[in-house]
């Protein structure tokens, strides 16, 4: 049921944007690059949505954080507990706010899974060779020493990652660093024998997110801000070469135009929900609202565009709906009660 | 431990953390590691519950209270400031109920035919008062609702009655937050909790300035004591306690000094806490100086204190009962407060007592002990042009009244929820 209504949607909604793209371009790798900037782009509002939740309590936890160093100097036990819980309480702070952080994840979670699930079980691309890939549907193998036979999509992923690790660390402490760069490495030994395909739109993301760093992190000198926008118009002038190219590629003015009112949609509300939230009492309840409203007027928006390109599912289109329905009707309900 | 925790729930879901970029990733790991907190935290809580829970179920509160007024008096270190106070109520008629912990009280001794009912120490006590039933609940110790006392349901107000002339700054944190009313000595301290009000955004509560019952106790029982005339210029020693105190700092140098001067009788007070947590030090002290040096041990320090003709100390409370009550002059050397876990902590203003110690007090420091008969001729000087300012009205107002305002201000309260 979860599935169904989170989960599958949203598969179906990455799955259309790359066939859409596919379409045009008859370019699996060209396609999953433009599928996981859209992705990102899409997510980014969000993305810092939670970012600001997450600063909002590093601060207030930073400044408990002091008074508890002191008080755990003095007391002990009983009387600790019960002078930590007086200090939560004056500030209104629970650790379980803590998990606000989460939002983040929370947001990207089923895009996750459903790309995750999309790509490694898509048949579609078994079999098919593009550019140095002999199969975009297993590891690719590139590198031949002798007998063995070594993945080299795996390296460049992780290569990504760990600059992009070390870009996010910067101001943080050790411990985070290196808990980060196990991460880096735990996935580079799970993700080794995936397929190309699969470890190349995670190698966008992780570039996404490295630029997104890069342009979000006011340590970063100007020059390193240049030369990245720079390398940014460089490979998208690149793609625009390969596309040209090649003679398939014939996108109508009319499915642009589609496509753009669509993310426009996306944007206004997913902005709307954002712009709009004082955080008080009851800012979970709200928080939690926002994101599945606008995470359901994704799915609709794009299930509205599925009938135009003939990926027809009427069963989750009206899912979508009730769902939408439903959650704008309790956020209205919670607006009204709580913005007063 | 957390880090093989991590790789287990990376086992687990592979699949599902497959998409991580580093700034998901670490908001993860930050989220686990909140998640865990969390579930220490509410298991503490709930383990704590629990415990209170069913401490109320098997001690069932047998004793219903009918008095509209309860005094709680946890121990004997408050006689001194409940003894005018009881007085004054006795005076007047008001009805009360007196509770107390320990089986030697002295109220009970010193006091015939008073309503009272004995509560037991720690958890029974606790307990007890955590089911109380009366109209006001007049109490020394600190900390309501926040330690294991808590606010009673069938307890209209609670009223703290500050037990030390320098106030409730000295206090572990948020000891006076949850008490409907707080008795203050003077208004610097009525300040003092009004700004912690404001800095936690809590309800402003019933602050009342009514100087310091015990000094009006102690001011009556100096009459009664008889001083042993002597040629000799008394000094009396009390430090604080802890590293910073007199006695751990210079103790062995500064006894050693006074005592090759010959012409002073040293009595030497060390703090209750000393008694309790400095043990070895003071074994040495003693059998070091053991003929030289009387030691005081009493329940107050009253004796002590009206013997003395001058005193040395750090910057202890003591010092304020001195010249409040006698007004003779005091040797202090500043030690460094350490306020961890105290309401005054990271504070713009110096604390109001500071302020008068060192006005009020001769301040020396630690090299000044070296310098040959240094402290000789400080004490002698000292003893010849008395304090000259002894009006401390500001700081200790009704003063030898403190206890006829006291009860007025629990009258008008108790007065006040009967309408």
């Amino acid at each position: 049921m979860i599935y169904d209504l989170l989960i599958y949607p949203l598969e179906i909604f990455l799955k259309s944007i790359l066939e859409y793209f596919y379409f045009y371009t008859n370019d699996y790798i060209i396609s999953v690059i433009l599928l996981s900037i859209i992705v990102n782009i899409i997510l980014l509002p969000a993305y810092n949505f939670s970012e600001k939740l997450q600063k909002e309590e590093n601060d207030i936890k930073g400044k408990l954080e002091e008074k508890i160093k002191e008080f755990k100097r003095v007391f002990k036990g009983s009387e600790l507990h019960a002078v930590i819980s007086r200090l939560y309480k004056i500030n209104n702070y629970h650790p379980i706010y803590a998990l606000k952080s989460l939002s983040g994840f929370m947001i990207q979670l089923p895009f996750f899974i459903a790309a995750f699930y999309m790509l490694s079980e898509y048949e579609a691309i078994k079999g098919v060779k593009s550019y140095l890939f002999n199969d975009l549907g297993s590891p690719d193998e590139l590198l031949v020493l002798g007998l063995f036979h070594i993945n080299i999509m795996p390296f460049i992923m992780t290569i990504i990652n760990l600059f992009a690790v070390f870009l996010y660390t910067k101001d943080m402490t050790s411990s985070i660093r290196n808990q980060t760069l196990m991460l880096a490495l735990v996935f580079f030994v799970l993700l080794y024998n995936s397929p190309a395909l699969l470890l190349l739109y995670w190698s966008v993301n992780n570039v996404f997110s490295l630029i997104k760093n890069i342009f979000t992190n006011s340590n970063i000198n100007k020059e390193l801000k240049y030369l990245s926008l720079f390398v940014i118009s460089l490979f998208t002038i690149v793609i625009f070469l390969i596309l040209n190219q090649n003679a398939s590629f014939n996108m109508k003015t009319k499915d642009i135009y589609i496509l753009g009112v669509a993310l426009l949609v996306i944007g206004v509300i997913t902005f709307y929900f954002i712009k709009n939230f004082s955080f008080g009492k009851y800012a979970f309840v709200k928080l939690y609202l926002a994101i599945y409203t606008s995470f359901l007027a994704i799915i609709v928006s794009w299930a509205i565009l599925i009938d135009k390109i003939g990926l027809q599912d009427g069963k989750y289109t009206l899912y979508s709906f009730l769902l939408l329905y439903m959650i704008i009707f309790l956020f209205k309900k919670t607006d009204d009660e709580y913005f007063k | 431990m957390i880090n093989k925790l991590f790789i287990i729930i990376f086992i687990l879901y592979t699949p599902l953390f497959s998409y991580l970029d580093p700034g998901t990733g670490s908001m993860l790991l930050s989220s686990i590691i909140a998640l865990i907190a969390t579930m220490v935290y509410s298991a503490k809580n709930f383990f704590y519950n629990i415990r209170s829970f069913i401490n109320k179920m098997f001690n069932k509160n047998t004793h219903k209270n009918v008095s509209s007024i309860v005094l709680y008096n946890e121990g004997n270190q408050y006689f001194s400031t409940f003894y005018p106070v009881i007085n004054e109520m006795i005076k007047r008629d008001i009805e009360f109920l007196y509770l107390y912990s320990g089986e030697d009280d002295l109220i009970i001794k010193s006091i015939e035919n008073i309503n009272s009912h004995c509560i037991g120490v720690s958890n029974k006590a606790f307990l007890y008062l955590n089911t109380l039933e009366a109209d006001v609940c007049v109490m020394t110790t600190p900390g309501l609702d926040i330690f294991q006392i808590k606010r009673s349901a069938g307890v209209k107000h609670y009223m703290h009655l500050h037990h030390a002339a320098s106030g409730t700054a000295g206090y572990k944190v948020f000891s006076t937050d949850c008490f409907d009313s707080v008795l203050v000595p003077n208004r610097a301290d009525k300040e003092f909790i009004r700004e912690l009000e404001q800095e936690r955004n809590i309800p402003k509560k019933i602050i009342e300035v009514t100087g310091t019952a015990y000094l009006d106790y102690f001011s009556q029982e100096i009459e009664k004591i008889n001083v042993e005339k002597s040629n000799k210029i008394n000094v009396l020693i009390s430090p604080t306690w802890g590293e910073h105190g007199l006695l751990s700092k210079i103790g062995f140098e500064l006894i050693e000094t006074l005592i090759s001067y010959k012409s002073f009788n040293l009595t030497i007070r060390p703090h209750p806490q000393s008694v309790i947590y400095e043990k070895k030090l003071l074994e040495n002290l003693k059998t070091k100086f053991d003929k030289n040096v009387q030691w005081d041990y009493e329940n107050n320090a009253l004796s002590s204190i009206v013997k003395a003709d001058i005193m040395i100390s750090d910057f202890s409370g003591i010092i304020l009962d001195f010249l409040f009550l006698f007004n003779k002059q005091v040797i202090a050397m500043p030690s460094e407060f350490n306020y961890d876990g105290k309401d005054y902590i990271n504070r713009d203003t110096s604390l109001w007592h500071t302020d008068f110690f060192l006005k009020n007090t001769i301040v020396i420091n630690e090299s000044h002990i070296k310098i040959k008969d240094y402290l000789k001729n400080l004490i002698d000087t000292a003893i010849q042009d008395k304090n000259s300012d002894n009006n401390h009205d500001e700081l200790n107002p009704f003063f030898k009244k403190s206890a006829i305002k006291t009860v007025d201000i629990i009258e008008k309260i108790s007065k006040g929820l009967e309408k």
